[in-house]
């Protein structure tokens, strides 16, 4: 009887052992590290490397920055004073400075009392896109994003029974928002019009549109900001003298739209054949097949590429510091001339450098995660 | 039948111009013609007026006067008597220089960092992960102002810097100083020349020598050690010739070291701070890109390449260099080329840190002392653009070479030099290795093609007379010599280049180009160009005939000697 095989065969188990747990070596954080830290000897010697680097930077960093450091003095000798008084040797930051000139690097020398309006420029910015980023939101809401830039202006600039402020007031970290959000908002029509007239089978427009993005993908920006200076008002009537902002602000336009223009023509291209077809077909007119068919889905997938445009080109306002502008680098020199506060170099250039980190790296993430929602939207 | 098809034919009325669509698109041409005339024509009468009411006139004769001002870091003579065009020549120098050496440094960073972030290794892809990130995300501005600061505040005076003697190897070394860098120099005495020709001589040869054994290896299946005899063709040649040299006249080579004299260091090669600030923060921030494109290039080939080239029983390092790596470098090198065109246009803030590159002196001082503002700026951004032009010039080549052939092609516009070369002479397929319509088309093909060395020949001149014509220094004396001798010296420099194209690019029309216009080296010496001059120490006519006969066993050999086989990059049908 087979049921019975256990009574007759003595030596098989009756029941099953339990598994023993995989070897020390193949489990657990040693598992981890054999595989991940030292899975070969030239792995292990870059591991020990790295890790001699970090163990001796990172303290050395974070003491400079945050144990040492003196948050509030009012010059250096003074700081020096207080970091002696704390048992400090050695190197120390002195964030002292960037908080007596907290307000300088946000907004320049814009009046003190009148922070609330650029403060509410910034504020209202963000209510003015939610309309075009969420779509979900009322419709009517578009019109405040319509009057939103003559609202800004009004508020950053003042006129009309507000207090007027001039424009060499106007810097920091405001500057370079004004610059960089104006010049990718006011690109954006122009880079499609450019990709459109690129993308055209009439000849003499694809060769002005070709010819012109070519010409500002081909110099350097500095050089559109030497124009802006010095040669951009001879292109107006004799008597018109536009102020340095605007200029600057109408070049940053004209170089991010050859750019935006190289997006936008990547997402038409993107686009199968058979959109262009199937408009054709339906015996749309040109505008009309861009306006309802190929555009918005071009440049929905496009969105990724002028996020990026925009973070180089706020990037890039940092240029307008070498024409004499006081955006936040432009800021630095007079600062680091000042009496008090001459000798300090690394606390300036880390702040601003972080503060324009913060921001463009968020910029990245958000554009990143578009792109992968936009991917699976797709297909 | 015909008369059923044919549409009745319509009177032309006024109103057709605009409802028709066979018209229609020439008049929106025409239209938008007189508003772009209409436009310049409104802009420029606006410049005069605005220029005739501050006195000012447009000519370049001021490139001819003095500079007037000093400029510290040089590649050529150049004094404050100098002219401003000798100045912007200095400039654009040391633009080169800097992007130069941008270019290699941040391929090298980029490229490590690339491959690191994709290692196994944890620790180490998560620390050149914030390395790029860090970096990426930071305007390059800062990084070169941080970079130039920190040289300048926390770098010791001459004085008491201690130079780095790399392990005690040498007695100078590198010395890092607030004032700037001091590295030891190379002097080139008398008898170098003799071991720089030994250098290329050994450095054509390993070619030869590796296209030999892969001729070879594809005949007979036998593997020669290339790697090892390359390594020799290129150190034994100087070595045995500099030794040589050194018996017969002294060493030919010398290497100086920097040493303290006085308040400073004399001797060596001097980097002032900006210099070395800017190409250090320009090769970081590049690098970082150039990470970034490496990291996608690789990830681009499927993991299914490898296990299929380890299912061949390839080892590891073959796999990575025989299979992975071309299909990689096929993604990377486009975006690193437009990379290292970011780098050159970047390089334009060196004015920021004070370094004197072509901005800093005709946009900078030159500008501002002879208040020519649109003459140095159209100079400028002519520079700009040539460099531009000329980089992605040899990108699309590089596409052309590499491209697969897909069943969709897209309708692109992008201006390749195969394109221009096929609208001149044909269809491309014609002229392709291998096919028996070459031989017949070869006389058109090169007669189309001295057309299109005209206008390269024209182009040079016009970038010649933009930028050298007033910088007597730097320029071969021909302005001199006949119109026909100027001309023939210009095609002649263009056969050069093309020649060189030949052995980059394997393309069969730029080799034709080459060919017919290698025989100009003989014309223009006919016509009085003084082509002998250029190697004064041998006979004219050596120089000529030699020149001549050399190109012609280059492209000769370039085109139909044991070509490397690049069938993975283009493959040429053939029919057995």
């Amino acid at each position: 009887m087979s049921d019975l095989h256990s009574n007759t065969v003595a030596f098989v188990a009756g029941s099953q052992i339990p598994p023993s747990p995989p070897p020390a070596k193949d489990r657990g954080a040693v598992k981890w590290l054999r595989e991940n830290m030292f899975s070969s000897v030239a792995n292990g010697i870059l591991t020990v490397i790295a890790a001699l680097v970090i163990i001796t930077a990172v303290p050395a960093i974070l003491q400079w920055a945050f144990i040492d450091a003196v948050w509030s003095a009012g010059s250096l000798s003074e700081c020096r004073e207080i970091a002696a008084a704390n048992g400090v040797e050695g190197a120390f930051a002195c964030w002292a400075v960037i908080n007596e000139r907290f307000n300088q690097f946000l907004f320049g020398f814009y009046p003190n009392e009148l922070l609330w309006r650029p403060v509410l420029a910034f504020v209202l910015m963000f209510v003015a896109m939610a309309p075009v980023l969420f779509r979900s939101l009322p419709k009517p809401m578009l019109w405040f994003s319509a009057a939103y830039p003559f609202l800004a202006y009004f508020l950053i600039w003042g006129g009309l029974g507000l207090e007027p402020v001039e424009s060499s007031k106007i810097g920091g970290f405001l500057l370079a928002l004004i610059i960089g959000v104006t010049g990718i908002v006011a690109s954006l029509p122009f880079g499609v019009l450019l990709a459109l007239g690129r993308k055209s089978d009439l000849f003499f427009i694809k060769t002005i549109c070709v010819v012109f993005i070519e010409f500002i993908r081909g110099v350097p920006l500095i050089t559109l900001l030497f124009v802006a200076s010095s040669v951009l008002n001879y292109f107006f009537p004799p008597g018109t003298a536009l102020d340095l902002i605007l200029r600057v602000v109408i070049m940053a336009t004209l170089f991010s739209s050859a750019y935006m223009a190289e997006v936008i023509r990547g997402g038409l291209a993107a686009l199968p054949q058979g959109q262009y077809e199937a408009a054709d077909s339906l015996g749309l007119d040109y505008w009309k097949s861009m306006r309802l068919i190929i555009l918005p889905q071009a440049l929905k997938i496009s969105i990724p590429g002028i996020v990026n445009t925009f973070i180089g080109l706020f990037k890039d306002t940092t240029l307008v510091s070498v024409i004499g502008l006081l955006d936040p680098v432009g800021m630095i020199t007079p600062i680091r001339a000042d009496s008090n506060w001459n000798g300090l170099v690394w606390e300036f250039y880390v702040f601003v450098a972080l503060f324009f980190f913060a921001f463009c790296f968020c910029m990245s993430r958000y554009s990143m995660y578009l792109e992968k929602k936009l991917k699976t939207d797709n297909h | 039948m015909a008369a059923m098809t044919d549409a009745p034919r319509a009177e032309f009325r006024l109103g057709m111009l605009w409802t028709d669509t066979r018209y229609r698109s020439l008049t929106i041409q025409i239209i938008a013609l007189i508003l772009v005339i209409l436009g310049v024509s409104y802009l420029v009468s606006n410049v005069l007026a605005n220029l005739a009411a501050l006195g000012k006139t447009f000519d370049f004769g001021f490139l001819e006067d003095p500079a007037s001002y000093d400029i510290n870091q040089r590649l050529i003579e150049y004094d404050s008597r100098s002219s401003h065009a000798t100045a912007a020549v200095v400039g654009i120098l040391n633009t080169l220089l800097v992007a130069f050496l941008g270019c290699i440094t941040a391929t090298v960073l980029g490229v490590v960092a690339g491959v690191l972030r994709l290692s196994n290794n944890w620790l180490i892809s998560k620390v050149m992960t914030v390395y790029i990130e860090l970096v990426r995300n930071v305007p390059v501005l800062i990084q070169i102002l941080l970079l130039a600061a920190v040289f300048d505040e926390f770098l010791p005076s001459p004085r008491q810097a201690e130079p780095w003697t790399l392990f005690g190897l040498m007695e100078g070394g590198i010395v890092a100083t607030n004032r700037g860098f001091y590295v030891p120099g190379l002097i080139f005495g008398d008898g170098s020349v003799w071991v720089v020709l030994a250098f290329i001589a050994g450095v054509i040869g390993s070619v030869w020598y590796a296209r030999k054994a892969k001729a070879i290896q594809q005949d007979t299946g036998r593997i020669l050690p290339v790697g090892r005899v390359r390594l020799a063709l290129w150190v034994v040649p100087p070595l045995v010739m500099f030794l040589l040299v050194s018996i017969i006249a002294g060493a030919p080579i010398a290497v100086e070291e920097p040493a303290l004299k006085g308040f400073n260091f004399q001797g060596g090669i001097y980097m002032r701070n900006s210099l070395v600030a800017l190409w250090l923060a320009l090769s970081i921030y590049t690098g970082a890109f150039i990470a970034e494109n490496v990291r996608a290039g690789i990830q681009s080939v499927s993991k299914g390449q490898s296990e299929a080239a380890f299912a061949l029983g390839l080892r590891p390092n073959r796999t990575m260099s025989l299979v992975i790596l071309p299909q990689a470098l096929r993604v990377i090198i486009p975006p690193l080329i437009s990379q290292y065109l970011n780098l050159t246009k970047n390089s334009s803030l060196a004015i920021a840190v004070g370094y004197m590159d072509a901005t800093g002196t005709l946009g900078g001082i030159t500008l501002n002392q002879t208040g020519r503002e649109f003459e140095t700026l159209l100079l400028l951004m002519a520079f700009y653009l040539c460099i531009s032009l000329t980089i992605s010039m040899i990108m699309n080549l590089y596409n052309e070479q590499v491209k697969l052939v897909e069943r969709t092609s897209a309708s692109g516009t992008t201006f390749t030099m195969a394109k221009l070369f096929d609208k001149t002479t044909g269809p491309w397929d014609n002229l392709k290795k291998g096919d028996a319509a070459h031989k017949t088309n070869y006389g058109v093909a090169g007669f189309l093609n001295l057309v299109v060395l005209l206008y390269a020949a024209i182009l040079v001149g016009l970038l010649d007379w933009l930028f050298l014509a007033h910088v007597p220094e730097v320029r071969i004396p021909y302005v001199e010599w006949s119109f026909l001798a100027q001309l023939s010296y210009l095609a002649l420099t263009a056969s050069c280049v093309a020649t060189l194209l030949t052995g980059l690019f394997k393309h069969f029309r730029v080799a034709d180009f080459a060919t017919l216009t290698a025989v100009l080296w003989v014309v223009a010496a006919l016509c009085g160009a003084d082509i002998g001059g250029l190697l004064p120490m041998l006979p004219d006519v050596v120089v000529v005939v030699g020149g001549l006969a050399l190109q012609l066993a280059a492209i000769a050999y370039l085109m139909l000697g044991d070509r490397p086989n690049v069938t993975y990059l283009t493959r040429v049908k053939r029919d057995a």
